[in-house]
């Protein structure tokens, strides 16, 4: 789960070393149904002023979902260790963002958090509602049951298609829901006559498809945010994080998504020298 | 007596995606770019699907009044947002069916508010054809994000309108002391100047409709302060730097109102 540092006005767990224990949410499981989404965070939290806040009834763990293509943000407050939510399927598309913090449910003077950072020693600070008081991490997920992050089909983040120029260089156009390959009218041509041919699979994901998916892993991972809230974007950001690619080089991260592209590509290169080869003898 | 035709229940008409797709790249490559004067769209049967989005009757005539096209915004959306009640959340992300109503079923509106100017012959240079191909793309296509949404020249009168309706219908407990004979009271404030609509909705604290309504709220109760862009531009930069550190979203009606209250105070000062 990613955690992003942040100067806040008061110490905060989680966020960098400002406190001693720590909040994680592990695991976090999501559950996608027809007609609604169920999140299932489990709070681990060791720290024991925050503890304290939680039993007094001062503090919640709360859940905040966002979801960019629908205009959806929302939060939900527990004081339980394990709790439950539910999210209308409708209300949400493709990439939902979930953050988990713990955070003030009423003003807190002279707040003296436990386990201090050596800089914040014998400091009280101000809390109103609402502040933050811990950071657990941030996640996201993919709002499509037929989406498997696991084992997704290029077709779920890329389509090709033909372009207006009669020949010439392949092109990539990052704007669109999913990444559209465009190619020449002759190029096109040839793709129709090979497309769906499992022996072509290889080669295509060779010649076409890797090339195009090492740059797209370039703009996930250095969060291009020209395009970061494109459904291709965060389809590949699931699929990085599902198979912990995300701190991979490009390269490799691409080819193991393409579950090793060269390989299928020289297999289908010599499978059609055989049947040439064998041709050739009848 | 009654038009049968008017009241007729059938499925909304959308683009397959893959011919929403060619479209963009049409445009984008400048194939596409003079059917964008024309008032026709040529759309064959074979690029459309039924949706599953149920309408009855005709769609309303929205209007773009050439002496001042945002004006008639207000009366769009909530005519849009009537005929189009039933569509949820999901369906009014969809690409293929904003695509299909900015080019077919509102065109003329779409063309009027949101076309190029002139004539394809004024693009003369390459410079002016790239700019006059990226203001479609914005207005025209929508790629999966609110962003988009808040642009697309239906899109976004439908939504404004969706995100403002009846909130105590939504959230009963939060908006209680809310409630209004008019449902679509705080699309009204919304509307009320270009300024609210855009600071308040490009801010991703918008999509939170306990936020973006309490700020609603806020200047519709005092509109000498929603006069100034300014006003509107310094309240929602200070809240954005606010939720920074703190979960706005998670206080009680009473707080989140005066934190708007005090915010804005400070905006002005």
């Amino acid at each position: 789960m990613k955690v992003n540092s942040k100067s806040y006005p008061h110490p905060v767990l989680g966020n960098e070393d400002d406190l001693g224990g720590f909040f994680r949410v592990a695991p976090f499981h999501y559950e996608l149904k027809k007609d609604e989404i169920t999140l299932n965070p489990i709070f681990n939290l060791k720290n024991s002023t925050i503890e304290e806040l939680i039993r007094d009834g001062k503090a919640s763990f709360v859940t905040e979902v966002e979801c960019r293509s629908t205009f959806f943000r929302t939060s939900y407050s527990t004081k339980k260790n394990i709790d439950r939510f539910t999210i209308p399927s409708k209300l949400v598309r493709e990439r939902v963002a979930v953050g988990f913090y713990i955070c003030a449910d009423k003003d807190i003077p002279s707040y003296r958090p436990s386990e201090c950072h050596p800089d914040y020693e014998g400091a009280s600070f101000d809390i109103e509602a609402g502040d933050v008081l811990a950071v657990g991490g941030y996640t996201s997920f993919i709002a499509e049951k037929n989406f498997d992050p696991l084992r997704p089909p290029v077709s779920s983040f890329m389509s090709i298609m033909e372009g207006s120029q009669h020949e010439g260089p392949m092109q990539i156009d990052y704007e669109n829901e999913k990444i559209t390959i465009v190619l020449s009218k002759a190029d096109w041509r040839g793709y129709l006559d090979v497309r769906g041919q499992k022996l072509a699979e290889g080669m295509l994901h060779s010649s076409i498809v890797f090339p195009v998916l090492i740059d797209a892993i370039h703009q996930v991972q250095n969060g291009n945010g020209d395009y970061a809230d494109m459904s291709w974007f965060g389809r590949l950001e699931a699929i990085l994080d599902a198979n912990s690619l995300r701190n991979k080089e490009p390269f490799e991260a691409a080819q193991r998504i393409l579950a090793a592209p060269l390989s299928r590509g020289l297999q289908s290169i010599g499978s059609l020298l055989g049947a040439n080869d064998e041709q050739d003898y009848e | 007596m009654m038009n049968k035709t008017m009241n007729k229940t059938q499925y909304q008409k959308i683009f397959k995606r893959a011919v929403v797709e060619q479209m963009r790249a049409d445009l984008r490559s400048g194939k596409l770019l003079k059917t964008y004067f024309q008032e026709a769209y040529p759309v064959a049967d074979k690029d459309l699907l039924p949706s599953t989005i149920l309408i009855q009757g005709k769609p309303p005539a929205i209007k773009a009044p050439k002496k001042d096209p945002v004006a008639a915004d207000l009366e769009n959306a909530i005519a849009l947002h009537e005929f189009y009640k039933s569509i949820d959340e999901t369906q009014a992300s969809d690409s293929r069916l904003w695509a299909y109503l900015s080019h077919v079923e509102f065109r003329k509106y779409s063309l009027a508010r949101w076309g190029l100017p002139g004539e394809y012959a004024d693009l003369k240079t390459n410079d002016a054809k790239q700019r006059a191909i990226n203001q479609l793309l914005e207005h025209w296509f929508v790629s999966g994000n609110d962003r988009d949404l808040r642009r697309h020249a239906i899109a976004r009168l439908w939504w404004a309108a969706h995100l403002t309706y009846a909130p105590w219908e939504r959230d009963p407990e939060f908006f209680a002391d809310a409630k209004n004979k008019d449902p679509y009271f705080f699309t009204r404030i919304l509307f009320l100047t270009q300024d609210i609509y855009q600071q308040v909705l490009e801010r991703s604290m918008g999509r939170s409709d306990r936020i973006l309504i309490s700020v609603l709220e806020y200047l519709g109760a005092n509109k000498k302060f929603a006069e100034s862009r300014e006003n509107i531009r310094n309240l929602m930069k200070e809240l954005n730097l606010v939720y920074g550190t703190k979960k706005i979203i998670m206080l009680s009606r009473p707080a989140l109102k005066a934190l708007i209250e005090k915010v804005a105070k400070e905006a002005t000062q």
